[in-house]
């Protein structure tokens, strides 16, 4: 219970860690699963939706890239790794960044759940080699196609050298979770404060999504003087990379970097967030 | 890992490419389609106001009805009271059930866009020699009224099947809407050459947010002046098409149009209104086909 745990701080008596993460995603043409604005998550997969997220590598992320920078905000990206050989000049932004990447499969057209455990095992090993291939370091997080999990998919993770896994979206602090060979932490990642679920599944507007993250952002940093939490938001490069929404973003964005209490922000990604909490004395993250 | 591709483009990252203008030195192209559609009565695909997916009636049929009888004529009227040129993309049956319709918009000048030929269907599922043999009549219908061809196409329901540019092509079309994959015209490769696909927004288009994502009127108002705004700032670096996509059966409601008329006023007000090319979508084509060698690669 989030008001009955040890507090802590981040590093620099920081309580507010607060990450972009963004899903950078590639997509099999004319079959497999993917999004589409007028149909959620269902639809047929055709070149009408194809193209639609195709915009996301061609103009949408180049768009983020940019405010990001603007504002010198870091961010984390899960990334398909078939980015890596098919889109790499996406990739080369992201390290020339600095910024983080988060394992996230194969492909966004699959998910792990129809996976035996042999299949998802060796999926995780490839889309790990293509990222460590690609970035140079391999991926210490994970956030799965469609936040899908198997019943051992916590072990696979752990098993393959991950150190935290983002797609339980159950606190807004990190906790240990058990594997049958060890332990992986739990970041917080946002399942509402999300653009796909909000955007695409609950079909609301661009100015409704943007007042949810001031909203989110202006109660945390109230309720972080208590407790340390990590407020994080979720974006995809072919929502909110379109112009209608990309300038409410930038507002949005705005508002947090240049907050008159941001001396409580620790400006972060998940990994620094794992890191920290992972050289914490026993007994002060839960499941510690 | 292969994945299945679609190999009709190469990838390419906006503010990669080589550098152009719109005529006069403009920056941001901006055109506006509205798309007139005939209905089976009872059977076949339709928009319904309350259900997705509901049944087809008489309910819905009228008011979808109600866009060729009264919605089309007032968005008309404010175009011309706003002085932005529009175009129609228009089902090839509307050619044969309601031809005084058709030599209206004909004799008005405005561009027509073949837009299959009733969106009671989709494309998507049907055999290459039946898909031939729905482009060639639509395009017959449209040439018959209009003394040429359509240079353009719109799929209803933006449906194509593998072939579908392949065939449009091969019909003598010069260029495609049904990819929203850029804010740039770009070449897609067909088995008989290059065909050039225009932006036209899956997004910022009146059935997809006010049906489909069920906003409010004047949310997609507002939609329409935020995607003006950031696209004349981000034109000042790239040329690029803001393009809207009305359907006469949905903008046309009164409140639609109210809410519309306040946004496309707001926007033509800008101070930057000299960065734009008020256009339709054959100019925005046939300028990019114009342009020298090596601005716009081909296939």
């Amino acid at each position: 219970m989030i008001d009955r745990r040890p507090v802590y701080d981040w590093p620099d008596g920081k309580r507010l860690a607060f990450y972009i993460g963004t899903n950078v995603e590639y997509f099999a043409f004319g079959t497999g699963v993917g999004s589409d604005p007028a149909f959620g998550s269902g639809g047929r997969q055709t070149q009408r939706n194809y193209a639609w997220r195709d915009y996301g590598h061609r103009v949408g992320i180049w768009r983020l890239f940019d405010l990001l920078d603007e504002l010198k905000l870091p961010a984390a990206h899960n990334l398909s790794s078939l980015m890596c050989t098919h889109r790499p000049e996406i990739v080369e932004r992201m390290r020339a960044r600095g910024d983080e990447i988060i394992g996230h499969g194969r492909t966004q057209s699959e998910r792990q759940i129809a996976m035996w455990e042999d299949d998802e095992t060796r999926m995780v090993a490839e889309s790990t080699a293509a990222i460590q291939a690609a970035y140079r370091t391999r991926p210490y997080g994970w956030m799965g196609p469609g936040m899908s999990h198997t019943p051992v998919t916590i072990d696979v993770l752990q098993e393959a050298g991950y150190k935290f896994v983002m797609d339980w979206c159950c606190d807004d602090q990190p906790f240990w979770m058990k594997a049958r060979a060890g332990r992986i932490l739990c970041v917080p990642y946002p399942l509402e404060v999300n653009d796909s679920v909000t955007l695409l599944f609950r079909q609301q507007t661009a100015s409704e999504f943007a007042d949810m993250i001031v909203d989110q952002f202006d109660e945390m940093i109230e309720q972080c003087v208590k407790r340390p939490l990590v407020c994080t938001i979720a974006l995809h490069p072919m929502t909110m990379g379109q112009p209608f929404r990309l300038g409410l973003l930038g507002s949005a964005l705005k508002h947090i970097a240049n907050h008159p209490q941001r001396d409580r922000v620790w400006f972060t990604l998940p990994g620094r967030i794992a890191e920290h909490c992972a050289g914490l004395p026993a007994g002060i993250v839960p499941g510690s | 890992m292969k994945l299945p591709e679609h190999n009709r483009y190469p990838f390419s990252i906006i503010d990669k490419r080589p550098g152009y203008d719109w005529p006069a030195g403009k920056r941001l192209a901006v055109y506006i389609t509205i798309s007139v559609e005939h209905f089976a009565f009872g059977a076949g695909l339709g928009e319904d106001i309350s259900t997705l997916g509901a049944p087809q009636t008489q309910r819905n049929f009228g008011w979808r009805d109600y866009g060729q009888r009264v919605g089309l004529w007032n968005m008309i009227e404010m175009f011309d009271a706003l002085k932005l040129p529009i175009s129609h993309a228009v089902n090839g049956l509307v050619y044969r059930e309601r031809p005084e319709l058709v030599a209206r918009l004909h004799a008005r000048g405005d561009e027509i866009i073949a837009h299959g030929r009733t969106s009671s269907e989709i494309q998507n599922d049907m055999w290459e020699h039946d898909e031939a043999h729905l482009i060639r009549e639509v395009t017959v219908a449209i040439t018959a009224v209009g003394s040429k061809p359509p240079a353009g196409w719109l799929g209803p329901a933006f449906g194509e099947t593998r072939v579908t540019i392949d065939l449009l092509k091969e019909d003598g079309y010069e260029y495609v809407l049904d990819w929203p994959a850029d804010d740039q015209p770009f070449w897609l490769t067909t088995r008989a050459g290059p065909l050039l696909s225009v932006p036209y927004p899956l997004e910022l288009n009146d059935v997809t947010a006010l049906l489909h994502r069920r906003h409010a009127a004047r949310e997609f108002a507002d939609m329409v002046v935020n995607q003006f705004e950031v696209m004349l700032s981000q034109c000042a670096k790239e040329p690029l098409v803001f393009a809207l996509g009305l359907h006469a059966y949905v903008s046309g409601q009164p409140f639609r149009l109210h809410a519309l008329r306040k946004a496309l006023g707001h926007c033509l007000a800008h101070r930057d209104m000299d960065r734009v090319w008020l256009a339709r979508p054959g100019q925005i084509a046939r300028h990019c086909m114009n342009l020298p060698d090596g601005i716009l690669p081909r296939p």
